[in-house]
């Protein structure tokens, strides 16, 4: 047996005895717990942000998004219809038919093909409300396409109509003055 | 160890059969689904006036995410997580018998939150025979539904509710409607679909108004046909004795008809989505008409159509522009009064009497059957790019203002042609 081994075993009673005081092992606890705390708040904090941050942005969204301005463009595309171009197209043909002159007199006759025009015009102001009200169909959706086709080739017609009228203007022009054709 | 292990096994196996058995118990309870198919009839007088809507004729009140199928023969509306929660039937079948009574028999199937939500809306629904003042009888094709809404948001689940007429709301999770109605075949029907619907028709040997957008219809044999079409895909005839027709992008086919008149008024105001609309000046317009023979053909008033005749006995047209006549066999008379019309008679008969037509910036195209004696009178001041036929000689005239033309003898039919800018082609 070595000093150091002797040295343990005379003092056996007195080294056992020698407990750490309890307030120590207290004051390491509540540091510890305070610690938990701390994370605890720091989690609680970051939640209520994240949930203020989803009412905010759900709020935004809500009254932000414009459910009250259905226009061509949304509706070309909620509809998926951008590589048909309709928009394009009838502005195209309304451009080309303004370069177009004829004789006044001849004006009353297309002016009936233009009624149509603006009749299908309206019917399609219906789509719209009905979509504001209801929400966006694809029966409407239909309707549009149909609208958009069936405007096109009015167009077109209104176009091969003027030709025709102005065709024969060349070749017996008549009194009429020539005016510039409004579409 | 083998013991508390064998333990836990058992305990596990009981948990897992009761999670299974409450899976299948809602399961079921998810599938479980009402079906009842309603049937109403009474006894009428033959030639008794019904009128009735279309399946597809109820309110809509959406408010929130949802789609729709509109599919060829059913209309789907789907809510935020595509689960369908209206199902209609989108074909609306009339049959006509021989008895005197109108039968309604409507399927409904669906499911709702609880069985006694479920019984409520079963006992709620019910088929009503209303009668107009007038004397019609009302039928509608959903019983007493009213409106569906459909509610959903970005934290709300689909909220789907029946409402009735009596103002009685039904929440459901799901409705299918399937509609089919007999009347006897002498009654006199109205039918008013201005939502997507195909209508099928037997014979009906009374009068049939059809007042019907966005529609395709299917008929038979019909004695007397008044139909006000706007935008209507496809509007399939065999035979209609008598038809007026006034219609607007419409397609109209027909195999056989005796008398039909277009555009005599404009289309009944009930077709449009807005009664404001003005229709101006044309009744008819922007349709196409196939027709395989009719005998009498008249156009009171037409812009901007394009017939395809078969077989015409008569024709007479009062008030035409921008139109397209095709016709390929023209038996007996034309009489037209238009404005840039053109016009293709493919085959005159031989035995034809007159055609009269006046028309401006417009084409002509007419073909006459072999060995036809007719008389062609040209109004000489008009500028008209003309083809002739050799066959066709010019005569001398007395009166300045024609020129005049014969094929044989000249002394059969005869034809008049006051067209100013037209182009002419006879064969």
């Amino acid at each position: 047996m070595d000093d150091f081994e002797k040295y343990i075993v005379e003092n056996k009673q007195k080294l056992a005895s020698d407990a750490v005081d309890p307030k120590v092992w207290l004051e390491v606890e509540n540091e510890m717990l305070r610690s938990k705390n701390h994370n605890y708040r720091n989690y609680t904090k970051m939640l209520i942000a994240i949930i203020i941050s989803l009412l905010i942005a759900a709020l935004s969204y809500y009254f932000l998004n414009p459910k009250d301005e259905i226009n061509e463009e949304t509706i070309i595309a909620e509809l998926n219809l951008a590589h048909y171009n309709y928009p394009q197209t009838v502005s195209l043909k309304k451009q080309k038919l303004s370069e177009f002159t004829l004789p006044k007199d001849k004006l009353d006759d297309v002016q009936i093909l233009l009624q149509q025009l603006e009749f299908m015009d309206e019917q399609y102001q219906d789509y719209l409300l009905y979509i504001k009200e209801n929400g966006y169909q694809q029966f409407i959706g239909e309707q549009i396409i149909n609208f958009y086709e069936s405007k096109i080739s009015l167009l077109d017609k209104i176009q091969k109509e003027i030709e025709k009228i102005n065709y024969y203007e060349k070749k017996i022009p008549s009194n009429s003055e020539k005016v510039v054709f409004n579409i | 160890m083998k013991k508390r292990f064998l333990q836990i096994l058992k305990k596990s196996s009981l948990i897992f059969s009761l999670i299974l058995i409450l899976c299948l118990f809602f399961s079921w309870k998810i599938d479980a689904q009402i079906s009842k198919t309603y049937e109403k009839e009474v006894a009428v007088s033959p030639d008794v006036k019904i009128e009735t809507n279309v399946p597809t004729d109820f309110w809509l009140e959406i408010s929130g995410n949802m789609s729709s199928d509109n599919t060829y023969d059913r209309y789907i509306i789907s809510g935020k997580n595509g689960d369908q929660r209206l199902n209609i039937n989108k074909e609306y079948t009339i049959h006509t018998w021989d008895k005197d009574v109108v039968k309604q028999v409507v399927t409904i199937k669906g499911s709702a939150e609880s069985y006694s939500d479920e019984q409520e809306l079963i006992d709620a629904l019910n088929i009503n025979f209303n009668e107009h003042a007038d004397g019609r009888m009302l039928i509608d094709a959903n019983m007493n539904i009213d409106r569906f809404i459909l509610k959903n948001g970005f934290f709300k689940s689909d909220q789907s509710t029946i409402v009735l007429e009596n103002g009685s709301k039904h929440k459901v999770d799901r409705l299918t409607i399937e509609s089919t109605l007999y009347i006897p075949k002498t009654a006199n029907l109205t039918v008013v679909g201005t939502r997507n619907v195909t209508l099928r028709l037997d014979d009906i040997e009374g009068h049939l108004e059809l007042i019907m957008s966005y529609a395709e219809v299917y008929g038979k044999t019909v004695q007397s046909l008044n139909a006000s079409f706007n935008y209507c895909y496809g509007a399939y005839f065999d035979r209609v004795e008598q038809a007026e027709i006034n219609a607007i992008n419409s397609h109209i086919s027909i195999n056989e008809v005796t008398s039909l008149e277009i555009g005599k008024q404009q289309i009944s105001n009930r077709c449009l989505a807005s009664a404001l609309h003005d229709i101006k000046k044309y009744n008819s317009f922007q349709n196409s008409f196939e027709i395989k023979e009719v005998a009498e053909f008249k156009v009171f008033e037409s812009a901007n159509d394009v017939f395809h005749l078969k077989s015409v006995h008569k024709a007479d047209v009062i008030k035409s522009a921008f139109c397209q006549y095709n016709i390929d066999e023209l038996k007996n008379s034309f009489d037209l009064i238009a404005k840039n019309t053109e016009v293709k008679l493919y085959e005159v008969s031989k035995d034809f009497k007159m055609i009269n037509m006046v028309n401006t910036i417009g084409e002509i195209f007419m073909r006459f059957e072999d060995e036809s004696d007719y008389k062609l009178r040209l109004v000489s001041t008009n500028y008209v790019e003309s083809n002739l036929a050799p066959k066709i000689k010019e005569m001398e005239s007395k009166n300045e203002s024609e020129k005049i033309y014969k094929s044989g003898s000249g002394e059969k039919g005869e034809v008049y042609l006051d067209c100013d800018r037209c182009k002419l082609t006879i064969k």
